[in-house]
C-alpha cells in the first residue's frame, strides 16, 4: 500500500483498467486489456471496426458493466459506480453520434452542461437570471465559433456545428478526465482540420482519451497511442512507433479500409 | 443572438383563436347579476332563461342513456315515448310538443351537467329521465336547486332517490328496485315451499336492492338464509361459487343480470347444481332468454319477479300495449323491454297530467302541474297506479315462471301478482344474511 | 419589426384578461354559461395542463391523471363528509396525498417508456376507479359521495357562481404561472434535456429517474388541484367521474387545444365542452361520444397542433395549396413534368456517403 502510494507513476495516473473483459454471449467485445493514462497526458485508442474501442469506451463512461475487471479512476475504484457519479468526479465524455437536445437552443445545451454536478446550482430558481452561468455559457460557445448561433436551435445546426458543441458541453464541466468517441466522425476534411486544432489547443490540465477511426487524427492528438484489435490491447507507444508498425499496417489493411 | 436560455412562450398565436371562442360564447349581453348561496351554484336569474320556449309550444327536456353499456335499453325506451307522443298526437291542450334529448352515459356527473344545460340554456321546465339507479339520485339532488322545474323520471330504480328527504318536484311513475322483488319473498315461502336459500348477486346497488327487497319479506315470512354470495360484475366464472353452495337448501335466489346472468345459467347445470333456480328482475328478461348461452335446462322452471308482465300476461292493457309497440316498430324488439314500458309510462303520466292542467306550466312555475300529478291515478299497461307522499308510484309487481313457448324457444308465464308494493323503508346496502327486523 | 410584435402580444395578453374577468357579466344565461362552460372548462383545462405539461417537457404522455384528480376530489369528500373536517384542513391534506400517491405511482411509472407508460398510468386510473367502486363503505360504492357543501372564505362564498369562477380562474393561472415558470428553471430544462437525449443527461452528472419522478409527481399536483375545484363544482364525486372515459377526455381536451402548448389545455377544455354541450342538438343528430371521437381523429389527422395551433396550420395549408396550384398551372401551359431525369440523379449520387449511394435512380 504505503510503496504503491510513493509510486509516482500510479499517484499521476488518472484512470487505470486492469484485465478489463466484457464479453455479449460468447463474443469478447474486450478481454483482458490494462490501459494506464496518467493526469494530463493524451492518449488515443485507435483499431478497426469491431475491435472493441467503442465496447472498451463505454465500460470507462459507465454505460457497460464489465464482465471482469476493475476500472479505476481519481484514485478510487469505479468499477461499479454509476454514470452520474463518474460524471461528478469529473469525467466527461462526448457519444459518436451527437446526441443534443435537439429541441432546445445552443445556450440551453450549454448551460444545462454547466449544471450537471451538484453544488451551487438552485435548481428552482429562474435559470433565466443565472447570469453568471448564461455568461460562461457565451463563452463556451464563443470558444467553438458558435457564438453567432447561440439562440438558435440545435436541430437547425449543420453537423459541423453540432459537433463542435458537442464538444464544448463535454467540456464545459472542466472535466479532469475527457473522453472523444470518434469525435471526427461525418466530418468534412475542412472540419477534421478545425477540429485538429482545437484538440490541440486544449489546456494542459485536461487529460484526454481519445477513441478514433481516423488515424490521422489520432496520431496527431495522441501522445501515446493504444492499438485495439479483436478486443484485446495489442501494441503500445509513442505515435511515430505506431506510424512505422508493421503490425498496425496489417491489421488496418486485415481489417476494413481506411488507411489513407 | 437573440435569446439567452430561450424556452416555450413561442405560442402566443394561440390567443386570438381563445378570444374568438370565448366572445362567440358571449353573444349579447344580459344582466349576470351576483349568485346567492345555494346547494346549487345559482345565480337567482332563472326567468330570464325561459325565452327558448316560442309561443305556445311545450318544450321537454328529456335525458336518457344513449351512450353507454345501456344504449339498446334507451333506444327501445325512446320508442316507449314515441308511443305516448303518438297517443297524444304531439300535443296537449292545444299546444304542440318539442323535446330536446339529451344523452348521459350513466353517470350522475354527466346526467347534472346536461340537466343543468337543459334548464339554464333552453329553458326547460320539464324534464323527463334518466335511465340508470345513481344517476337518478344525482338528478333528485339537482332538482332541489331548481323547484321551478317538474323532474318526472324515466326509469331509475335506485330506492335512495324518492325516500332520503324526497325532492318536491321529483316524480317516479314506477316502482324501485328493492319493489321489484318483494312479493318473491312470501311467494317462495308460502306458494313454493322454500324454506332455506342462498342468495347469490353481483356487489353493487341494484343488486343490493333487490337482495335486501327479496329477504326482507322473505325473512319475515319464515325463510331462513343459509348464506349470501357476492361477485363482482362481470363474474364470468361461476365455478367455485356452485361448489360453496351448501346441500341443506331448498333452492338458489340470483339477482344477477346481462352477461353474468347467462354466464351462470349456462354454468350452473354443468356444475351440479340440482336446486330450484328464482330470481330477480334482470335474471330471465328478454334479453336473457334470447341469448345463445346453453341456459335452457337452468333456465326453464325459473321463477322470478319483475315489474313488466310477461308477453303473454293477461293484465288489463297490456296486450294493447304489445301489439301497438310491435305495430310501431317492427323492428324493434319482439315484445317491448322493461324500459319500453317504463318510459311510457312516466311520459305518458306527465302528458296526463298537462292536459289536467290545459297545458299551464310557465305562468306559474308549475305549480298546478305538480299539484295534478301528485293527484293523478291512471290504469297503465301495467297496472294502475298512484303516487304515494314521496311522488313515488306504489304499483303491481307479477312473478312469472320461465317455460317453453310455442315455438320452442324460452318466455315466461305469469304465475302471481303482488298488488300495489308499497316504498321500503330503508335503503337495503349489502347484506350477510336476513335484514335485521 | 419584433417591436410591433411585442406590442401586438401584450395587447392581445390584455384582452384575454379583459375578457376572462368580463366573461361572467357579459354572458347571457350566466348560470350556464359562466358555470357549465367557464368553470367547466377551468378546471378541466387544469387537469389537462398537467398532462400537457408532463408530455410537452418529460415526452411522457399519461392516462393516469384523473387518478390524482381523484385521490383529491375523493380525499376532501371523505374528510370533509364523513369525518367533519374543515376544508381548510382538509383540501391542503388532499392534495397534499393525491401529490404522494402520484410520487408513488411516479416511482414505477417512469421506469417505462413509451407505450409502456402509456399502459402503466392508463392502468393506474382504472385501479382507482375500480378502488372507489369497491370500497363501499368510505367511497359509497356507484352512488358516490354527494351534497358537498361548498366552502366560505373571507365572508365569500364558493356557492357564489362569480366567486367560484374567479376562484377557479386565479387558480388556473396561479397553476399556469407555476408550470410556465417550472420550465425556466434548470429542473425544468434538466427535464428538457432528458426528453431529448437521457443518455446525454446522464453523462453530464444528472439523476434521470429522479428528474422524471419529481416531474410526474409535480404533474399530479395540478391534477390534485384541479380534483378539488371539480369536486365543489360538481357537489358530488362518483366512480362514474373517473372511469376510462374520463381519462380519455382528458387526452382530447389535450389534443384538441394543443399539445405542444399549455395554453392548448385550457383551449381545449373550453372546445370540448362546447363541443359536449352543444352537439346534440337536434340538428346534429350524431351521439355525443361518436362526434367527440371525429373531432379527436380530425385533429389528429389535419391539426396536430391542435385549435393553437390553427392560424400556423391553415397558413401551412394555404400555402401548399398555392404551390400545387401553381404547379398545376405550369404543367397545364407546357405539359411538361418537373421530375429530374435519371441522368441527373445518378451524377449526384456519387458524393460522400454510402447512404446517398444506396439511393436509387428513379
Amino acid at each position: 500500500m504505503a510503496a504503491r502510494r510513493r509510486d509516482p507513476a500510479h499517484a499521476g495516473r488518472i484512470l487505470s483498467t486492469r484485465a478489463l473483459t466484457r464479453h455479449f454471449g460468447g463474443v469478447h467485445a474486450v478481454s483482458d486489456v490494462d490501459l494506464d493514462v496518467g493526469t494530463g497526458e493524451r492518449v488515443s485508442v485507435i483499431g478497426p471496426n469491431g475491435a472493441g474501442k467503442s465496447t472498451l469506451f463505454n465500460l470507462v463512461a459507465g454505460e457497460f458493466r464489465p464482465s471482469g475487471g476493475r476500472v479505476e479512476m481519481f484514485g478510487a475504484d469505479m468499477t461499479r459506480a454509476s454514470i452520474q457519479q463518474r460524471a461528478h468526479r469529473g469525467l466527461a465524455r462526448t457519444f459518436q453520434t451527437s446526441k443534443l437536445f435537439t429541441s432546445m437552443t445552443v445556450a440551453d445545451n450549454l448551460y444545462l452542461a454547466l449544471c450537471g454536478r451538484p453544488g451551487s446550482v438552485r435548481r428552482l430558481r429562474d435559470a433565466r437570471r443565472d447570469h453568471e452561468r448564461i455568461g460562461r455559457a457565451r463563452g463556451l460557445a464563443e470558444r467553438a465559433g458558435l457564438g453567432a448561433e447561440f439562440g438558435v436551435e440545435v436541430g437547425e445546426l449543420s453537423h459541423g456545428q453540432q459537433r463542435q458543441l458537442e464538444l464544448a458541453m463535454a467540456l464545459a464541466a472542466q472535466p479532469a478526465l475527457l473522453m472523444l468517441d470518434e469525435p471526427a466522425a461525418g466530418l468534412s476534411p475542412s472540419e477534421r482540420g478545425q477540429l485538429t486544432t482545437v484538440l490541440r489547443e486544449l489546456s494542459a490540465g485536461v487529460t484526454l482519451l481519445l477513441i478514433e477511426h481516423d488515424m490521422d487524427i489520432a496520431l496527431v492528438i495522441g501522445e501515446r497511442v493504444v492499438v485495439m484489435s479483436d478486443g484485446a490491447k495489442v501494441l503500445e507507444g509513442s505515435p511515430s512507433e505506431i506510424r512505422s508498425s508493421e503490425l498496425v499496417r496489417r491489421i488496418y489493411l486485415g481489417g476494413t479500409l481506411d488507411v489513407r | 443572438m437573440t435569446k439567452r436560455i430561450s424556452l416555450s412562450a413561442r405560442r402566443l398565436g394561440a390567443v386570438p383563436l381563445a378570444l374568438a371562442l370565448g366572445l362567440a360564447a358571449c353573444g349579447q349581453t344580459d344582466d349576470g347579476g351576483g349568485g346567492m348561496g345555494q346547494p346549487e351554484l345559482d345565480g337567482g336569474d332563472q326567468a330570464e332563461a325561459d325565452t327558448e320556449a316560442e309561443g305556445d309550444e311545450l318544450v321537454i327536456g328529456r335525458i336518457s342513456a344513449l351512450e353507454g353499456a345501456f344504449a339498446a335499453g334507451a333506444e327501445d325506451g325512446e320508442r316507449g315515448v314515441q308511443m305516448a307522443l303518438e297517443e297524444f298526437g304531439h300535443e296537449v291542450a292545444g299546444r304542440p310538443i318539442r323535446t330536446i334529448v339529451e344523452s348521459s352515459d350513466t353517470t350522475p356527473e354527466t346526467v347534472v351537467e346536461r340537466a343543468r344545460k337543459l334548464v339554464e340554456q333552453d329553458g326547460v321546465d320539464i324534464i323527463h329521465g334518466p335511465l340508470s339507479g345513481s344517476e337518478g339520485v344525482a338528478l333528485a339532488d339537482y332538482a332541489k336547486t331548481v323547484p321551478h322545474v317538474t323532474f318526472v323520471d324515466a326509469a331509475s330504480g335506485g330506492t335512495e332517490t324518492t325516500l332520503r328527504d324526497p325532492a318536491e318536484n321529483y316524480f317516479r311513475w314506477h316502482s324501485d328496485g328493492a319493489m321489484w322483488t318483494a312479493p318473491m319473498g312470501p311467494y317462495a315461502v308460502e306458494e313454493l315451499g322454500y324454506d332455506r336459500v342462498v342468495t347469490l348477486a353481483e356487489d353493487y346497488s341494484f343488486p343490493h336492492s333487490q337482495v335486501g327487497g327479496f329477504l326482507n319479506g322473505y325473512c319475515a315470512a319464515g325463510g331462513e338464509v343459509a348464506e349470501t354470495f357476492w361477485v363482482p360484475l362481470g363474474e364470468s366464472d361461476y365455478s367455485s361459487v356452485i361448489a360453496s353452495i351448501p346441500e341443506d337448501i331448498d333452492a338458489i335466489y340470483v339477482a344477477l343480470g346481462g352477461s353474468d346472468a347467462v354466464d351462470f345459467l349456462s354454468q350452473a347445470i354443468n356444475f351440479g347444481i340440482d336446486k330450484p333456480i328464482i330470481g330477480g328482475s334482470i335474471l330471465v328478461e328478454e334479453t336473457v332468454l334470447s341469448s345463445e348461452g346453453q341456459i335452457r335446462d337452468a333456465a326453464l322452471g325459473t321463477v322470478a319477479s319483475g315489474v313488466v308482465p310477461p308477453p303473454a300476461a293477461d293484465v288489463a292493457g297490456w296486450q294493447d300495449f304489445v301489439s301497438r309497440y310491435q305495430e310501431m316498430f317492427p323492428n324493434g324488439f319482439d315484445n317491448p323491454s322493461h324500459f319500453a314500458a317504463l318510459y311510457y309510462n312516466g311520459f305518458k303520466a306527465l302528458l296526463l297530467a298537462l292536459e289536467e292542467v290545459n297545458g299551464v306550466v310557465e305562468e306559474d312555475d308549475g305549480e298546478a302541474l305538480r299539484a295534478a300529478m301528485s293527484d293523478l291515478q291512471w290504469d297503465s299497461p301495467i297496472g294502475p297506479l298512484a303516487l304515494n307522499e314521496n311522488r313515488q308510484a306504489e304499483g303491481d309487481v307479477f312473478i312469472y315462471e320461465v317455460v317453453e313457448g310455442d315455438d320452442g324457444g324460452l318466455t315466461t308465464e305469469l304465475r302471481d301478482v303482488g298488488e300495489d308494493i308499497p316504498q321500503p323503508e330503508v335503503v337495503w346496502e349489502r347484506l350477510d344474511g336476513c335484514p335485521a327486523p | 419589426m419584433t417591436w410591433a410584435r411585442a406590442n401586438v402580444r401584450i395587447l392581445v395578453a390584455i384582452l384575454i384578461v379583459i375578457a376572462l374577468v368580463a366573461f361572467p357579466f357579459v354572458v347571457p344565461r350566466p348560470q350556464f354559461w359562466v358555470v357549465s362552460v367557464g368553470i367547466r372548462s377551468l378546471w378541466l383545462g387544469i387537469v389537462a395542463l398537467s398532462l400537457i405539461w408532463l408530455s410537452r417537457y418529460t415526452g411522457m404522455l399519461s392516462l393516469g391523471q384523473m387518478t390524482f384528480w381523484a385521490v383529491a376530489g375523493y380525499g376532501v369528500a371523505i374528510m370533509s363528509t364523513q369525518n367533519g373536517v374543515p376544508y381548510s384542513i382538509s383540501i391542503p391534506v388532499a392534495i397534499a396525498l393525491a401529490t404522494v400517491v402520484g410520487a408513488l405511482v411516479g416511482l414505477i411509472a417512469v421506469r417505462t417508456q413509451g407505450v409502456y407508460f402509456l399502459m402503466l398510468t392508463l392502468a393506474t386510473s382504472q385501479l382507482a376507479f375500480y378502488l372507489v367502486l369497491n370500497a363501499a363503505s368510505v367511497t359509497r360504492g356507484y352512488v358516490g359521495i354527494g351534497n358537498i357543501d361548498r366552502p366560505e372564505f373571507l365572508g365569500l362564498s364558493m356557492s357564489d357562481r362569480n366567486v367560484f369562477y374567479f376562484v377557479a380562474l386565479a387558480l388556473a393561472a396561479a397553476v399556469s404561472a407555476l408550470a410556465w415558470y417550472a420550465t425556466r428553471t434548470p429542473f425544468g430544462l434538466a427535464l428538457q434535456g432528458i426528453r431529448d437525449s437521457p443518455e446525454r443527461m446522464r453523462a453530464l452528472g444528472y439523476n434521470v429517474y429522479l428528474h422524471r419522478v419529481a416531474a410526474f409527481t409535480f404533474a399530479s399536483f395540478i391534477a390534485a388541484v384541479s380534483g378539488a375545484l371539480a369536486l365543489f363544482y360538481h357537489g358530488r364525486i362518483t366512480p362514474g367521474a373517473i372511469d376510462l372515459i374520463r381519462s380519455i377526455d382528458v387526452l382530447i381536451v389535450s389534443v384538441l387545444g394543443g399539445i405542444h402548448s399549455l395554453a392548448g389545455a385550457f383551449i381545449g377544455a373550453l372546445g370540448l365542452t362546447t363541443l359536449q354541450n352543444f352537439a346534440q342538438e337536434g340538428y346534429i343528430q350524431v351521439r355525443r361520444i361518436t362526434l367527440t371521437g371525429v373531432v379527436f381523429v380530425a385533429v389528429l389527422l389535419f391539426f396536430r397542433g391542435g385549435i393553437v395551433d390553427l392560424p400556423n396550420q391553415l397558413r401551412e395549408y394555404r400555402r401548399s395549396a398555392s404551390r400545387q396550384w401553381a404547379r398545376f398551372r405550369s404543367r397545364k401551359h407546357d405539359g411538361r413534368t418537373d421530375r429530374p431525369s435519371g441522368a441527373d440523379v445518378s451524377d449526384s449520387a456519387g458524393g460522400a456517403d454510402g447512404r446517398d449511394r444506396q439511393q436509387l435512380p428513379r
